[in-house]
């Protein structure tokens, strides 16, 4: 069978170029470019990688990184399509990076070149989303309305308006908020998914009424905290920690929290795929993800990276010893698959009075 | 024209190229059907319609103001109805955020000075994105009023004084239809600008106003479904235009002759 | 000229029964600068009353405070009996006619005209006949569903004149209304408003700048200068026998000398020249102004005398038609400007000719000179 054979050589080709490509690299290192672009979530993530990792880029290999932001999934499939790359690496979302793969917009990793051994089993495989760092969706909550010991500490807590009354914040999309109303219905994490979104739905409804502010961004997740629209909410842990550490009278509860992963990759026909790997390479560093988490609070992936980190703020990193096994992970690859139905019904909940 | 061509009627035509893909009309099928969408494109041209109303009622003794004050009055009027303009979108937005929040300076005043016993529901409603839509939008309504006005002939004013109309009829019968050409450029414009908003709406509606664009931009960026996306703006462009035309055609008597 | 002349009686004591519009002691400052410096006038009933003035002479303003746009710092206004000093526009029951028309753009000519018909409440059907009429009387029938801008120069002229007469107003105000027409337009409108306004017996109050429009449309004029009227009187009297230099040089072409009476009759002027003045001339020493219309000089030839005359040659010739202008410069050393009719058979002079020219004390016009 001709066609099988060729396949299989061509397996074997493959997978020889794959092997012997570390030492092609080192024999022939691409010309250097002046600049390469990388696209971030911009703002204050930006400012800490720009001190983590952008700067120690260029002094390393004398090539300035330019920055752009926001993130956008649509605006990658355009680059893509159009073979009009601009970026070297992107930032990505964790349920957008799973689609970018699907979709095949990334470059494969160079694991070679990507040292991921002192990070989770579970992540040390990747194909070509490479784990940035993680985050966690936990409740936050103001002190001085939930003393110690007189607070909400579970999803089934949050729901109960009678014992722990006062206005909430949720995440204006169905992602995170579907798993606490289950975990609030008495679901345990195993047996989250895959999600049975009428009983979830059935769930947010009792809260509905309750929810003053569905927050749309970041900075008013925690905002809605301070300006007292709500005292009990959820939010990014960063945004949490970054207030707290201005003196907010506001507190992190982990339990039960939702880990996600923010993630990079390298759009798929970048003319500087090359200096991309290389820049992975840096990201995936203990000490540069040391000096990350010190400026913004969200811990990179590899685990060597808490050796690097202020002690002071491993309490506020869902990484730290402690809050690890409070939280659970989300299946990204079920939001893959359903976050579009599940958001359209989002969006028809909402509408309901 | 070729620049009318080159940045308009080639990305409308790319549009709606995309809206059937595949030679399919099921995506506006689906716009056109679908309770969420329809709904949410109702309320959107609703909610357009209040702001555009709410800026005509503001900005029309604004732009008189601008056209009549002695000078060195209009200048400095210019320039606080620009000012929004030199200050980002979302800066605007988190100013009303403290503004008009329950506990905003606004619910402070009023509660401190005994007129309201309970904080006033200002944000996070319809409410809050009115008042912040039309603090965006209204010098989209002052401009072209305003230079409608400064166009005006004084002396017709006088004239219609001098024929024996009193204040109320010269504004009825004289200087309301000499400004309407301008108002019907500030209502079309800030109609047409509010079908689009987007984050105003999302943070001082507390997520519970939904505008079309954020649907649509939900389809673009999050699920990728362009095609359905497009079928969602051929929609409100349709629909935008027919408003458009209902209102040329509503004053067209009163417009002939300018 | 600071002061009205004395002798000249402007005055007239309001009654209601001479004026139909009265103005007494109407003075309106504007900071430092004083507009109208106290005007008494009397506008009779029927009578077409021209204001005129250059610019800057407070006509303008005059006008205003007639029609109530401006308030007077002192004096009043009363049309007929009744004072109108404080009485807004819309109360004064005046017609206007501005100066660019100031027809409402986006209304028809029937509703421009139906306007102030409308303002008074007059009922539909009513209204309507009116502007049917008024629309014929001023040439425009048929023409009342156009807009201002589908009409002629001429034709907004008249609806405007139309909006202004329609609702039986007690005084009729024009503007500078024939400023936008071009020449021919502009005579054949003058004429128009001038048999209107004397067939429906209006008493009008016309503003111009223009002197020759005021000699043909008036039944009398008063010349305003610096906020003053310093002279009233028929087109007439005020060509024949201004007061002073001023209304000397802004009423019809003259020539104008400055003089000092001398003994016997005569008058010096600066550059040496003597002229014998008429009969009744001022005592001796008296700087004075004296006035020689261009049509009074005769040219003289074979030994005709007159009491003054010059040698002297023709400078420039100016044809107007029937007559012909020419400007002379005269022996002594000063030039007059003569309007001789035109004679066809080469009896005109040409450019560069010798002339001698002359007149009689009694040609010449003794005006004010301060």
């Amino acid at each position: 069978m001709p066609k099988l054979e060729r396949i299989t050589v061509g397996a074997i080709l493959a997978a020889l170029a794959l092997y012997s490509a570390p030492v092609a690299y080192g024999q022939a290192e691409p010309p250097k470019p002046a600049q390469i672009v990388v696209n971030d979530s911009g703002g204050a993530m930006q400012n800490a990688m720009r001190a983590a990792f952008y700067a120690e880029f260029e002094k390393r290999y004398g090539i300035k990184v330019v920055n752009t932001s926001p993130v956008d999934l649509g605006k990658l499939q355009a680059m893509v399509k159009s073979d009009n790359i601009e970026w070297a690496v992107t930032e990505i979302g964790g349920q957008d990076a799973i689609l970018a793969e699907k979709f095949g917009l990334f470059e494969p990793l160079d694991l070679k070149v990507i040292d991921l051994s002192n990070y989770p089993k579970h992540l040390q495989n990747r194909k070509s989303v490479f784990p940035k760092g993680v985050y966690s969706t936990v409740m936050g909550y103001r002190t001085d309305v939930f003393k110690e010991g007189s607070r909400p500490k579970t999803w089934a807590e949050f729901w109960d308006v009678q014992k722990f009354p006062g206005p909430r914040t949720m995440q204006n999309a169905p992602i995170d908020n579907l798993e606490f109303a289950l975990l609030a219905d008495g679901v345990t994490p195993d047996k989250l998914y895959p999600i049975d979104v009428d009983r979830a739905f059935k769930k947010l409804d009792q809260i509905k009424k309750h929810v003053a502010v569905w927050w749309t961004t970041g900075a008013q997740s925690a905002q809605v905290l301070i300006d007292k629209e709500a005292v009990l909410g959820t939010a990014w842990n960063g945004r949490y920690y970054v207030l707290i550490d201005q003196g907010a009278p506001i507190a992190i509860e982990w339990n039960q929290g939702v880990m996600k992963e923010s993630s990079f990759g390298i759009p798929k026909g970048a003319k500087d795929a090359y200096w991309g790997q290389k820049f992975l390479s840096l990201v995936a560093e203990a000490k540069a993800q040391g000096v990350y988490a010190n400026i913004i609070g969200y811990p990179g992936l590899n685990l060597e990276a808490i050796k690097f980190t202020d002690a002071k703020l491993i309490p506020f990193l869902p990484t730290s010893p402690e809050n690890f096994p409070k939280q659970w992970w989300t299946d990204l690859a079920w939001w893959a698959d359903n976050g579009p139905a599940v958001t359209e019904r989002w969006s028809r909940w909402m509408l309901q009075k | 024209m070729a620049f009318l061509l080159a940045f308009y009627l080639v990305p409308v035509g790319l549009l709606l190229l995309q809206s059937v893909e595949g030679g399919s009309l099921a995506a506006y099928d689906k716009a056109l059907t679908d309770g969420l969408y329809v709904g949410v494109l109702l309320d959107t041209m609703l909610i357009a319609a209040y702001v555009s109303i709410v800026c005509l009622l503001l900005g029309y003794p604004v732009a008189y103001f601008l056209a009549a004050a002695p000078a060195p009055w209009p200048t400095v009027g210019i320039i606080f109805v620009l000012l929004p303009f030199w200050t980002s979108i979302l800066v605007r937005t988190y100013g009303w955020m403290i503004l008009l929040g329950r506990n905003g300076i606004i619910n402070r005043l009023l509660l401190e000075s005994g007129l309201i016993s309970a904080p006033f529901p200002l944000l996070n409603n319809m409410t809050g994105v009115l008042i912040g839509m039309v603090h965006v939008l209204l010098p989209y309504m002052v401009f072209p009023i305003y230079a409608v006005m400064r166009r005006v002939d004084t002396g017709l004013v006088s004239a219609a004084e001098g024929l024996g109309a009193p204040g109320w009829q010269i504004f009825r019968r004289v200087y309301f239809p000499l400004t309407l050409p301008g108002v019907l450029a500030g209502v079309t414009l800030v109609y047409i600008l509010s079908i689009g908003f987007f984050i105003t709406p999302a943070l001082l509606g507390g997520g519970k106003v939904i505008m079309i664009a954020v649907l649509i931009e939900m389809q673009v960026r999050q699920f990728l479904n362009w095609s359905f996306a497009a079928a969602l703006s051929a929609v409100l462009l349709a629909a935008t235009l027919l408003v458009y035309l209902v209102l040329r055609r509503l004053f067209r008597s009163d417009l002939q002759w300018s | 000229m600071n002061a009205p002349p004395p002798g000249n009686s402007i005055h007239t004591t309001p009654t209601g029964g001479e004026g139909d519009l009265t103005l007494v002691g109407i003075v309106r400052r504007f900071g430092l600068v004083t507009a109208l410096a106290g005007i008494d006038l009397a506008v009779r009933k029927g009578e077409m009353l021209t204001i005129l003035g250059p610019s800057g002479s407070g006509k303008t303003t005059l006008l205003k405070v007639v029609a109530g746009f401006e308030t007077p710092d002192e004096g009043d206004v009363l049309l007929g009996t009744r004072a109108i000093t404080f009485a807004t526009p819309a109360k004064r029951d005046i017609g206007m006619v501005f100066q660019n028309y100031a027809l409402f753009p986006h209304m028809t000519v029937a509703q421009n005209i139906a306007f102030p018909l409308e303002m008074r409440k007059v009922a539909k059907a009513e209204a309507a006949k009116r502007v049917d009429d008024v629309l014929n009387l001023v040439d425009l029938g048929g023409l009342g569903d156009r807009l201002p801008r589908q009409l002629s120069g001429g034709q907004q002229q008249r609806a405007a004149l139309a909006r202004a007469i329609v609702f039986g107003p007690r005084l009729l105000l024009l503007d500078e209304p024939f400023g936008a027409l071009d020449r021919k337009l502009r005579e054949q409108m003058q004429l128009e408003v001038r048999r209107l306004q004397q067939h429906l017996g209006l008493t009008a109050l016309f503003v111009t700048h223009d002197q020759e429009e005021a000699l043909i449309l008036s039944d009398r004029i008063a010349v305003m200068d610096r906020g003053r009227i310093v002279q009233l009187g028929t087109p007439q009297e005020i060509y024949r026998h201004p007061v002073n230099r001023f209304v000397a040089g802004f009423i019809g072409e003259s020539n104008l000398f400055q003089a000092r009476v001398a003994s016997g009759g005569y008058a010096v002027l600066d550059g040496g020249a003597r002229f014998r003045l008429p009969a009744s001339a001022p005592p001796e020493g008296t700087e004075v102004g004296l006035l020689l219309r261009p049509e009074r000089p005769r040219r003289l030839a074979n030994g005709a005398a007159a009491e003054n005359s010059f040698a002297g040659s023709v400078v420039e010739v100016v044809y107007l038609g029937e007559t012909v202008k020419y400007r002379i410069r005269l022996d002594p050393g000063f030039e007059i400007i003569v309007r001789w009719p035109f004679q066809s058979s080469g009896g005109s002079p040409g450019k560069n000719e010798r002339v001698t020219v002359g007149w009689n004390g009694d040609d010449l016009h003794l005006v004010q000179w301060s």
